[in-house]
């Protein structure tokens, strides 16, 4: 994983491999979110706010999604790029892999969430109008 | 199978064993039953009368005048409530009998006699002065002949069109079939309801007899049972009173009601049963308690006897479903003597010392503590209302001023089942029923691990806590809400709807059973 990528076809390969492992993570942050969402207890009172502290996971796991990919993506594959205008190139497509990997995290727990009946821990990050 | 059943409770011990009555009912031990219920006392300002009555309000709006079953609250209530009119000043046996009247003029030539002859009798002057607001104070040979002449007064009140009577309402249902199983709760030792169990049925049948024609019968073709309570308690009380109720005459008082119901034949030919309660050393109440012999001060505390009583009627009706081969007598037997006494080697009460359901009291009452522990400790109620439940939050009050009676945590563990539990606590060590934490004072309510700490015994139902990493560190409210999400899930409107799922959670948790 770690060769230096001098060649145009290691360069696609590192790409695709960029997009595939934004998506890996989109879908590990989504099971993320259900596990951390499951173990944040109900909050006893006359209103529970545990619903406030699983949207915040929500969000910051959101933000980590941008965040990740660039990180691993940069250590596994921009540095190891030795061709200076193929290091343009991939910095393009590792942001947009970013992006793709916060939308696609986005995406697929919303639904997630909306999907769940009113009263589940994950349905109270976004909590249906009475 | 719905039922119907009547049961009075007559005096202060008659309203405390009511009392328990009516926790028996809303734990759902009376499943699909109608109660007709009637507090009879003589004096309106009793402590316990009052509490009976702030218990059943909140009871009758949390049942909503509705048969359930596997739920709380589910026997439907319908409460009356008696007192002859001794209110007022110098409302003795001599103004109400016109006593100077019938002393005033002397009758016969040789020997000579006045009407009020025959009072003098059986009263003494200061027996015939007494007040009677507080009651019949142990005079029970005052107390049977006011409470008859009361019931048959109030039966001639109630020809006038205008005038509203519980007590009529109560014996024209007793009147409308046959073979009513009636269960009378009073004890043998004061003035009040020692007085009316002999009389009750007789005067009940004289007064159908006066207000709907010759033809009305009470009396026969029905099941009438008492429970005859025996001095339980004692207490020390000072009195200006020449006449008072003084618990060191309880045992004699016993002794002599026993003796007259074992040989009074309208006593015998009346009652089918009369279940006999009573224990070997007095229970000493203390002096901080609300103990007086009567008035608004007279609100004794809650005592497992009472329990019991309330025991004896869930028993009666389960014998009078029998039919009339359950009464029947030997030929050459003049009545059937049943005992059960307790070992003394008991440590705790459990709960077959009560009843022969235990098993179901177990898990309802089990269930019903649990809840009101939940609730006191989580506000579990108002938050599922205000999540997932559409009724108006003012329908919780009824619950709650129930929850206050039942379990008040706010009151340093007050209410009926920490008394209930305190009762039991000087004769035995372990108390009775429950593991002790929930009524530990020194235990705060919300590290009250009643998953585990309900029950007591060797395994004794629980469960184990959801939530957290790993199932490490989760809480009891975590698990019932979540447990709680998966029952009965398409009830979610009304209140009794969300009593109903709490139920059912509660009896998956603890005892893993569903209900459909």
């Amino acid at each position: 994983m770690n060769t230096t990528i001098k060649t145009i076809a290691q360069l696609q390969e590192a790409i695709t491999s960029t997009y595939i492992y934004g998506v890996i993570i989109a879908v590990v942050f989504v099971l993320l979110l259900a596990l951390i969402a499951n173990m944040i207890q109900w909050k006893p009172g006359k209103f529970d706010n545990s619903g406030a502290q699983r949207r915040n996971v929500f969000f910051i796991l959101l933000g980590l999604s941008l965040v990740t990919p660039v990180a691993m993506d940069y250590f596994l594959f921009y540095s190891n790029i030795s061709v200076l205008q193929f290091k343009s190139t991939y910095m393009m497509h590792m942001g947009i892999a970013a992006v793709a990997t916060a939308v696609v995290y986005f995406l697929i727990s919303f639904i997630l969430i909306k999907s769940q009946k009113r009263d589940s821990k994950l349905a109270s990050i976004f909590p249906k109008k009475n | 199978m719905a039922k119907e059943v009547f049961v009075i409770g007559i005096g202060g011990t008659g309203m405390r064993c009511l009392e328990s009555f009516v926790h028996l009912c809303a734990m759902g031990m009376f499943d699909d039953h109608t109660v007709n219920m009637l507090a009879l006392d003589t004096d309106r300002l009793n402590g316990n009368f009052t509490r009976l009555k702030s218990l059943i309000e909140p009871y009758q709006r949390l049942n909503g005048g509705k048969l359930k079953s596997n739920t709380f609250f589910s026997a439907r209530i319908d409460y009356k409530q008696f007192s002859p009119d001794y209110d007022g000043n110098n409302v003795t046996f001599n103004s109400i009998s016109d006593y100077s009247s019938a002393s005033s003029t002397m009758y016969g030539e040789e020997v000579k006699y006045k009407e009020s002859d025959i009072a003098d009798l059986f009263l003494t002057s200061d027996v015939r002065e007494m007040q009677l607001e507080h009651g019949y104070r142990a005079q029970t040979q005052l107390g049977s002949m006011l409470m008859y002449h009361a019931i048959v007064e109030e039966a001639f009140k109630t020809k006038r069109s205008d005038y509203k009577s519980e007590l009529r309402s109560f014996i024209q249902k007793l009147n409308e079939t046959k073979g009513n199983q009636i269960f009378i709760f009073g004890s043998v030792f004061g003035g009040t309801g020692a007085s009316s169990i002999p009389i009750i049925p007789r005067a009940f049948q004289k007064a159908a007899e006066i207000m709907f024609g010759e033809q009305a019968q009470v009396l026969n073709n029905n099941y009438y049972a008492s429970v005859v309570m025996t001095n339980y308690f004692s207490f020390g009380i000072q009195h200006q009173d020449k006449i008072v109720a003084t618990s060191d005459k309880f045992a004699l008082n016993s002794q002599a009601a026993l003796m007259f119901y074992a040989s009074d034949p309208s006593v015998k030919n009346t009652y089918k049963r009369l279940y006999m309660l009573g224990r070997e050393k007095m229970r000493e109440l203390p002096k901080n308690t609300n103990t007086d012999t009567g008035g608004k001060n007279q609100c004794n505390p809650v005592d497992y006897i009472e329990l019991m009583a309330a025991f004896a009627a869930h028993n009666f009706f389960k014998v009078c479903d029998q039919g009339e081969n359950a009464f029947k007598q030997q030929e050459g037997e003049n009545s059937q003597f049943y005992f059960i006494s307790l070992d003394s080697d008991i440590d705790k009460l459990d709960f077959a010392c009560f009843t022969e359901a235990h098993e179901e009291f177990k898990r309802k009452f089990g269930i019903l503590l649990a809840t009101a522990l939940l609730d006191a400790s989580t506000s579990f109620f108002a938050q599922k209302r205000n999540e997932e439940f559409k009724f108006p939050e003012g329908e919780l009050v009824p619950l709650y001023n129930y929850m206050k009676l039942f379990y008040d945590a706010a009151d340093s563990r007050g209410g009926w089942a920490p008394q209930l539990y305190e009762s039991a606590t000087e004769e035995y060590q372990k108390g009775l029923l429950f593991h002790s934490a929930p009524f530990n004072t020194s235990i705060e309510l919300r590290k009250l691990k009643f998953n585990e700490h309900l029950y007591d015994g060797d395994t004794p139902p629980s469960f184990k806590q959801k939530g957290g990493l790993l199932g490490m560190g989760g809480s009891i409210f975590n698990t019932v809400k979540d447990t709680f999400k998966d029952i009965l899930p398409e009830k979610k409107t009304t209140l009794e709807e969300m009593l109903q799922r709490t139920y059912a959670t509660f009896l998956s948790l603890y005892f893993n059973e569903n209900i459909k």
